[in-house]
């Protein structure tokens, strides 16, 4: 047993605790918070995308990982759309689409994705497949594996290998797969060192090496090649065939020879491991802030039953903070104004920046075509238009991505200018006992706005914009750039021919370019216009929903503490002494779970570093 | 105009000859006009480790050029028919000298005696071998080699650097395994863009077939149905003539195999069916040294000569035919392969056109010498380009040329009778073979087929709905006709 684990078993009795407690004074709001938050620590998402050029085996090392034949393979043809693979005690299968602009999200039986995922069904992509995710019970996955197979039309080309790359920081870790046939090529580790900079856990998997007999001088070719390139030389040697073999006889020992249970290995150590602490870590944090709240409300009560006047007073400022807080709640509160406003910007900026790539773009063309022949810089010109596009798109997401952030940040910093996160201070006679009330909530204060910020972006992260730039290149690589008929015929000839003709042909051949990169970019502008609406409309959804839970939380709390105090206030001095002390016992068992907590969270956040 | 197109380029070069005389563009000029009466020029190009030299090794019949894991090719190396053996390394600055070389185990060895191989422009193979006498066939490092020097001289010889023309005559493309729909599929094919490519003078070979199913005895039917697929692909059209799925290592193998190989092979095949198909797993267990009687390190040889699929589909052979042949094996070997397909594409497509396409390459090197011959002699140069202008414009080859160019673009679209009957008609060759009559067919019933066809095809142009490209090509067709026509009345039947 790892510290790790024993660390998140920790985590999960605590929060197990911390859960009881709340359902006990009958804060279910935060309960069901801290479950939701259970259920993610018992089921870690770690995303794991297999990238790599055409034809390398990514959809094999993805079945092999598994398992199960998922992935369709083909000698010939390739995967044509991102397919996730995630565990799920009931299996099902969906295939997500676009239409008029609306995702339209449908079940697919197993045994018929092939005719989304693969070329054979769909070819080009032609419908629209922009996300497939399967789920099903495996216990590879159970860890919270969640796999990204990546189309596999040459990954790395301008268009796909700049999706891939915006992706990557949503990633927890990458697995590059390159077979054994060759050495690592200047494309793969260019790609490679840019991939690195945006997710660090990059696993390079060597595949076939059932089928070449020198993988093991490539292998250290390739591990030369890493290290002149700075990056780092763990490669791990996979055989998918084997694997196969293993798992149809079943076969140990040839499972072991098939390199993936290595794989495995070195993904727990190196991905799984961080992101189960990193979960353990928000978590904890959870519960602690879920627990303070609990222990405001029940120091109120105390201080109500020890001093009715001081309770009285403590009264009064839970009604006003509830006041405040019922103001947050209204329609067109600041905060919602300012979230609107911050959307309305963001969606407009996006705008502008779409139209002026498009128009930067239909400028470059008409520059390229005036002095150049198609004929001769088709190629260059179709490429320079598709890697300026995918650079532009992951420029516009990127900013899309920044911009939610900081309006999280904004918002964060608003409600706490408007107080909307204190609860109400004291001025006190009694130092020692204002101090023993507040001091457990202003410490939730200070961390409060950074609690607060924390849940909204990692809202932000479930709408991540990164999985949706990944359908997205999918699908504008779907978009053929198709090579006007005229263009690369009659070339070799073309010097030869009387001048008249040429010319009338260089137009004619200048005129279909122009056709092919302004239709090319017109698909673009729609397909790309209705995306980033999704996206920020996502985002949108997702800061409102989650700033207004935590304010209704928070509403509970001082509401429920303005009702304890009521209560109190209404206690008989007889009744007063008994209540005193189990009061006081219950405050202290808060206390010591409270402590807990911290300790644990100290704890790991000193293994994490 | 008279003579074959080869005189009359010749007497162009002569002609250029003495506009360049006490010029630097004189040595291109020379090296034109000797170009014209040497072999075809045959360049293997691709991608690192597409399995070039492997595919040039079973093409010659013999272990020529070095391969194996690592990129091995570093220079461009030129295997050209010679009368005795020898190696020649032509530095950059102009010099050259020859190489020390051995044979190990059949494996030609050059040994560069401390000579920095980036002042190597080429190596040169002579070698006495009678696949090399109607092609010289150029071994090249990857487009994309990690060697940047080695990189660059591909790309100068295939003439995609600056300026200089392309020093070869016809390419065959070696690509593994790409995708349909991958928008950059044209670069990838051909690496980078050649300035002009032309299914003229290029076909395209689907290496390393046997590894495209993993290595499953079905292998090669599955490279098979894939480059059927490429083939018929409009896009790959317009680059080359053809593509067909080649296993270059089972190819070459196939062409060297030894007998001590097929006794080891036969004493494989002696396994029992399970055992063996259990071993043939992969290549680790393969050459585990417990697994057989045989010798890992003999089975380490084989496998390093036949692929994981060699050795399945060789120990499937024997273990079907007891006492099992070298030749026996070999012969199924090349004919699993593919290569002897290759090599009939290579002498359909470009040995029946090597004098159009050597005179092609004249022509360019000619042109690209009067470019520079003009900097310092705008006259001289303009008279220069006159004259290949009219060369090019007089002789109906390069008409024929330009049209076999449009058909197999796809850019005159004929059917395939059609297209058969043009590419019979515009290859070298005599009347009875260019009509597609026998060889005995006497002067009369050529003279018929001639006349029938300059008809047949000028009513087909002469149609209201035809388009001005086939009206062109139609036009073209039907002189070519008129000039097999002036062959047979001018005596030449063809029966010599």
């Amino acid at each position: 047993m790892t510290s790790t684990a024993r660390a998140a078993r920790t985590a999960g009795d605590l929060l197990a605790a911390a859960i009881a407690t709340c359902d006990r004074l009958g804060r279910t709001d935060l309960a069901d918070r801290l479950r939701a938050a259970a259920a993610r620590l018992a089921n870690p998402t770690t995303v794991i995308a297999v990238v790599g050029e055409f034809k390398q085996g990514k959809s094999q090392l993805v079945n092999a990982l598994v398992g199960r034949d998922l992935c369709p393979v083909d000698d010939d043809l390739a995967t044509v759309a991102v397919t996730w693979i995630f565990h799920r005690a009931e299996p099902r299968s969906r295939v997500r689409r676009v239409k008029d602009g609306e995702y339209d999200t449908m079940e697919v039986p197993f045994d018929h994705l092939d005719e989304y995922i693969a070329e054979a069904g769909n070819p080009d992509n032609r419908k629209q497949v922009d996300l497939v995710e399967i789920g099903l019970p495996n216990p590879v996955l159970s860890r919270g594996i969640t796999l990204v197979d990546t189309p596999g039309a040459g990954a790395l080309r301008a268009g796909a290998a700049e999706a891939v790359l915006g992706f990557l920081p949503y990633a927890d870790a990458l697995l590059f797969v390159t077979d054994a046939s060759a050495p690592l090529s200047p494309a793969e580790l260019r790609f490679l060192a840019r991939a690195r900079e945006r997710c660090p856990a990059v696993v390079v998997v060597l595949s076939k090496v059932d089928l070449y007999p020198e993988w093991r001088r490539i292998r250290a070719i390739d591990e030369e090649r890493l290290r002149e390139a700075g990056l780092p030389d763990g490669i791990v040697a996979v055989s998918a065939e084997l694997r196969r073999s293993a798992i149809a006889i079943p076969d140990a020992k040839l499972n072991d020879e098939s390199g993936v249970p290595d794989l495995m290995a070195h993904l727990r150590v190196g991905t799984l491991e961080g992101a189960e602490r990193e979960g353990a870590g928000r978590a904890l944090a959870e519960a602690g802030d879920a627990l303070e709240q609990l222990r405001v409300a029940a120091r109120a009560r105390r201080e109500a039953l020890a001093d009715p006047e001081r309770g009285r007073v403590l009264l009064e400022q839970f009604e006003t903070a509830k006041a405040r807080l019922d103001d947050l709640h209204k329609a067109r509160s600041r905060w919602t104004t300012a979230l609107a406003d911050g959307i309305g910007d963001l969606n407009q900026e996006s705008d502008y920046r779409l139209k002026s790539f498009i128009q930067r773009a239909q400028d470059h063309i008409e520059h390229r075509l005036s002095d150049t022949d198609p004929a001769r810089e088709w190629e260059a010109l179709a490429a320079e238009v598709q890697a300026d596009m995918a650079t532009a798109v992951q420029e516009i997401f990127d900013n899309i991505d920044e911009h939610l952030r900081g309006l999280a940040e904004s918002i964060a910093e608003l409600l706490e200018d408007e107080k909307g996160f204190e609860a109400p201070t004291v001025e006190s006679q009694e130092e020692t006992t204002a101090e023993s009330l507040w001091a457990g909530l202003d410490r939730v204060s200070e961390s409060r706005r950074a609690a607060v910020l924390s849940s909204a972006l990692s809202a932000l992260r479930g709408t991540s914009s990164g999985v949706m730039l990944l359908g997205v290149m999918a699908r504008l690589a779907g978009l053929a750039l198709a090579t006007p008929i005229s263009i690369g015929v009659g070339v070799a000839f073309g010097a030869k021919q009387v001048v008249d003709e040429r010319k009338r042909s260089l137009e004619k051949r200048r005129h279909e370019a122009r056709a092919a990169l302004r239709g090319f970019l017109n698909k673009a502008q729609i397909e790309l216009g209705t995306r980033i609406r999704q996206v920020i409309r996502d985002g949108h959804r997702a800061l409102r929903d989650s700033f207004s839970h935590r304010i209704g939380e928070l509403t509970a709390t001082v509401t429920s503490g303005a009702a304890g105090i009521r209560t109190e206030l209404d206690q008989h001095e007889a009744d007063r002494r008994q209540i005193l002390p189990v009061l006081d016992d219950s405050i202290a068992t808060l206390g010591d779970l409270i402590g807990e907590v911290r300790t644990a969270l100290d704890r790991h956040e000193g293994s994490a570093r | 105009m008279s003579g074959t197109l080869r005189d009359r380029v010749a007497a162009l070069c002569d002609e250029a000859a003495d506009l360049t005389h006490g010029h630097a563009a004189a040595s291109a000029v020379a090296a034109a006009r000797a170009r014209l009466d040497e072999p075809l020029r045959v360049a293997l190009a691709g991608r690192v480790k597409a399995g070039k030299s492997t595919l040039l090794n079973a093409l010659v019949g013999e272990r020529l050029a070095p391969t194996d894991a690592g990129e091995c090719t570093k220079i461009v190396t030129w295997y050209r028919r010679g009368d005795g053996y020898g190696v020649v390394a032509h530095h950059r600055d102009g010099t050259h000298r020859d190489l020390r070389f051995s044979r190990e185990d059949g494996q030609l060895e050059v040994h560069l005696d401390g000579a920095d191989p980036s002042s190597i422009d080429r190596l040169e193979v002579r070698w006495p071998s009678r696949r090399l006498a109607n092609m010289t066939l150029i071994d090249t490092p990857g487009l994309e080699a990690a060697d940047e020097v080695a990189a660059a001289r591909t790309a100068d010889l295939l003439g995609l650097g600056a300026g200089a023309p392309s020093a070869v005559d016809a390419v065959v493309y070696l690509m593994r395994h790409l995708h349909r729909s991958d928008a950059e599929f044209l670069e990838a094919f051909v690496d980078r863009s050649v300035p002009h490519p032309s299914p003229v003078n290029a076909i395209a070979v689907l290496s390393r077939a046997d590894e495209i199913g993993a290595g499953r005895l079905d292998a090669l039917e599955s490279a098979a149905t894939i480059a059927g697929r490429y083939a018929s692909d409009r896009r790959v059209n317009a680059l080359c003539a053809s593509v067909i799925a080649v296993a270059g290592l089972i190819a070459e193998t196939g062409v060297t195999l030894r007998e001590d190989e097929a006794a080891e092979i036969a004493e494989l095949a002696l396994h029992p069916a399970t055992e063996r198909a259990s071993m043939l797993l992969s290549v680790d267990r393969f050459t585990d040294p417990r697994v057989s009687t045989l010798t890992s390190a003999a089975r380490s040889r084989l496998l390093a000569r036949l692929g994981l699929y060699g050795v399945r589909t060789c120990s499937a052979i024997a273990g079907d035919t007891v006492g099992v042949t070298a030749a026996e094996l070999s012969r199924r070997l090349v004919e699993l392969s593919g290569v002897e397909r290759l090599v009939a594409l290579l002498d359909s497509h470009f040995a029946r056109r090597s004098e159009v396409l050597k005179a092609r390459s004249a022509l360019t090197a000619l042109g690209s010498a009067a470019g520079e011959l003009g900097r310092d002699d705008a006259s001289r140069a303009a008279r220069l380009h006159a004259a290949v202008e009219s060369t090019e414009a007089a002789a109906h080859e390069f008409a024929e040329l330009k049209l076999w160019h449009l058909v197999l673009t796809g850019t005159v679209d004929l059917d395939g009778s059609e297209r058969a009957e043009i590419e019979r008609l515009t290859g070298d060759g005599d009347p009875h073979e260019k009509l597609g009559l026998r060889a005995d067919a006497s002067a009369e019933e050529l003279a018929a087929a001639t006349v029938a066809g300059t008809t047949r095809w000028r009513d087909r142009g002469d149609h209201p709905m035809t388009s001005r490209e086939v009206r062109e090509a139609c036009e073209v067709v039907a002189r070519s006709y008129e000039g097999v026509y002036e062959r047979v009345r001018s005596g030449e039947t063809g029966e010599a």
